[in-house]
């Protein structure tokens, strides 16, 4: 009776969590081309949730989690552009759109479309970008690259330093998620 | 089992399932979901400073591992100089150059030479003790020590025995900043010097002083400095010449003021002080000048950091 009963409560368990998939240790970088240098900064503290029921996404960056090659461009990127003392966080909310096109539960390679609002430097703004989930021995991977523009987010580059810092900033996000 | 048994077990199921699918609609938002999963982390001030020295005096600022910075500090000679015929003093002015490397974050080595007032080589360590910060892990300002080791390289001027341990001098400062917001910061500098000889026995070889700078931030690049460095036992004499003269000399405190602005790799320094020697003991205990007096020293350090070796990125899985 008691076994038949915690077999119960975790099969309920499961069969809740299960809805869910998430990760505190995604990856994102960006890269911006310009003539004077190019600029690189990857993040490995990307947080994310998916929820395979009704295909809800979102994910958070903390800022201060990016490294740069050259510890100047770190403290200039904190201090200057992103503010990162006030905005700690970049912040994603919104939904896979096609989610019932995806099966979490079965291996393959799916095409996907998120969309919904993106927090940066304080600043929201509404974002569709397409991405790629794969689904290989039940491990689901969302990886997508698109294109930001830092002044979309209230985020000024003098003009000084137009020849340093590209007005387009390309992002690679990867983000490998583990059942909750 | 019996049907009363059955009965409560469909009932402890039914208990089951409200309870564990309660959280289901509670977590309803998955970003809060995941802003309140965020671990508090510990949070480090940087740029407390702009550059490694605040002016004269050392900033807690150390170069990141693998940079290598160069500093050029120059200073020209006295408004109140004949400054005219001395070509707006450049004819008299100080020049040092400086160059140093970050071992790890915390451990930066350096070396550096400065001209006339008096010849002088040196070479320093630098290490942070402590880190302000906020979050996981509390600390109100950052620690950081400094050591240097200076070396009289002028000639001695008569005749007269020796020792050559007698050219060198030691500096000791502890850096005690904090940053009190995004535009203002402070630092007080406890800083000891040590003659290995000095010219009249009423006279101490161990120099004590307090040092304190303040910087604030006007635009991303530009920032005000002013900086003051008390003696509290001065030595009487000047200790610019080697030799068996003594030359009486009254040793004022130093008081500098100057903008620093930052353009990518450089920091710009210019400032006004009244202390004519470059190398840190005759900085602090060598300064001859008053501003009331104009003997005031125009002044700027350049530096510029070049990355040797380049931390490695966080990769992808």
């Amino acid at each position: 009776m008691k076994i038949k009963l915690i077999a119960l409560a975790l099969l309920f368990s499961v069969g809740v969590f299960a809805q869910k998939l998430s990760t505190r240790t995604g990856y994102v970088k960006f890269f911006s081309e310009a003539p004077v240098e190019n600029i690189e900064a990857a993040n490995k503290q990307v947080s994310s949730v998916i929820n395979t029921e009704n295909g809800e996404f979102a994910f958070l960056v903390p800022i201060k989690g990016f490294q740069f090659e050259k510890a100047l461009m770190q403290e200039h990127f904190n201090e200057n552009y992103m503010e990162s003392g006030k905005f700690p966080n970049c912040t994603f909310k919104g939904t896979i759109s096609n989610f019932s096109e995806v099966d979490f539960t079965k291996d393959g390679t799916y095409r996907a479309t998120f969309s919904g609002v993106m927090t940066l430097h304080g600043v929201e703004k509404k974002m569709e970008e397409k991405a790629t989930i794969t689904v290989k021995d039940g491990k689901v991977t969302l990886s997508s690259e698109f294109k930001i523009r830092p002044e979309d987010y209230g985020v000024e580059i003098p003009a000084g330093k137009k020849d340093n810092i590209s007005s387009v900033i390309e992002v690679t996000v990867k983000i490998s998620y583990d059942k909750k | 089992m019996t049907k009363n048994k059955r009965i409560s077990s469909v009932l402890a199921s039914a208990l089951c399932l409200c309870f564990f699918s309660t959280p289901v609609a509670a977590q309803d938002d998955l970003l809060a979901d995941l802003e309140s999963e965020q671990e508090e982390i510990t949070e480090y001030a940087f740029a407390t400073f702009k550059g490694t020295r605040a002016i004269n005096l050392q900033s807690p600022q150390l170069p990141a591992k693998g940079v290598l910075q160069y500093i050029f500090i120059h200073r020209f000679g006295a408004f109140n100089n004949d400054y005219l015929y001395n070509n707006l003093g450049m004819n008299t002015a100080e020049v040092a150059l400086q160059l140093d490397y970050g071992v790890t974050d915390w451990l930066n080595l350096g070396l550096s030479s400065g001209t006339a007032s008096p010849r002088t080589y040196s070479g320093f360590v630098k290490y942070r003790i402590a880190r302000q910060s906020k979050g996981a892990r509390v600390m109100p300002f950052s620690l950081v020590g400094y050591s240097s080791l200076t070396w009289n390289n002028e000639r001695y001027t008569l005749e007269v025995p020796y020792n050559e341990s007698d050219r060198l001098s030691f500096t000791n400062q502890l850096v005690i900043a904090r940053k009190f917001s995004q535009r203002f910061s402070l630092e007080v500098v406890p800083t000891h010097v040590h003659f290995n000889l000095v010219s009249l026995n009423s006279e101490d070889n161990d120099i004590l002083s307090i040092g304190t700078a303040a910087r604030l931030k006007l635009t991303q690049q530009i920032g005000l400095s002013l900086e003051y460095i008390y003696q509290i036992n001065p030595l009487e004499t000047s200790l610019h010449t080697l030799g068996a003269e003594v030359v009486m000399q009254q040793n004022q405190n130093v008081l500098s003021a100057g903008i620093d602005i930052e353009t990518g790799g450089h920091v710009f320094q210019i400032f006004f002080t009244n202390s004519r020697g470059i190398a840190d003991p005759y900085t602090i205990a060598q300064t001859p000048g008053q501003w009331k007096d104009g003997a005031i020293h125009l002044g700027f350090n350049i530096s510029r950091v070049f990355t040797i070796v380049k931390p490695k990125l966080p990769e992808a899985e």
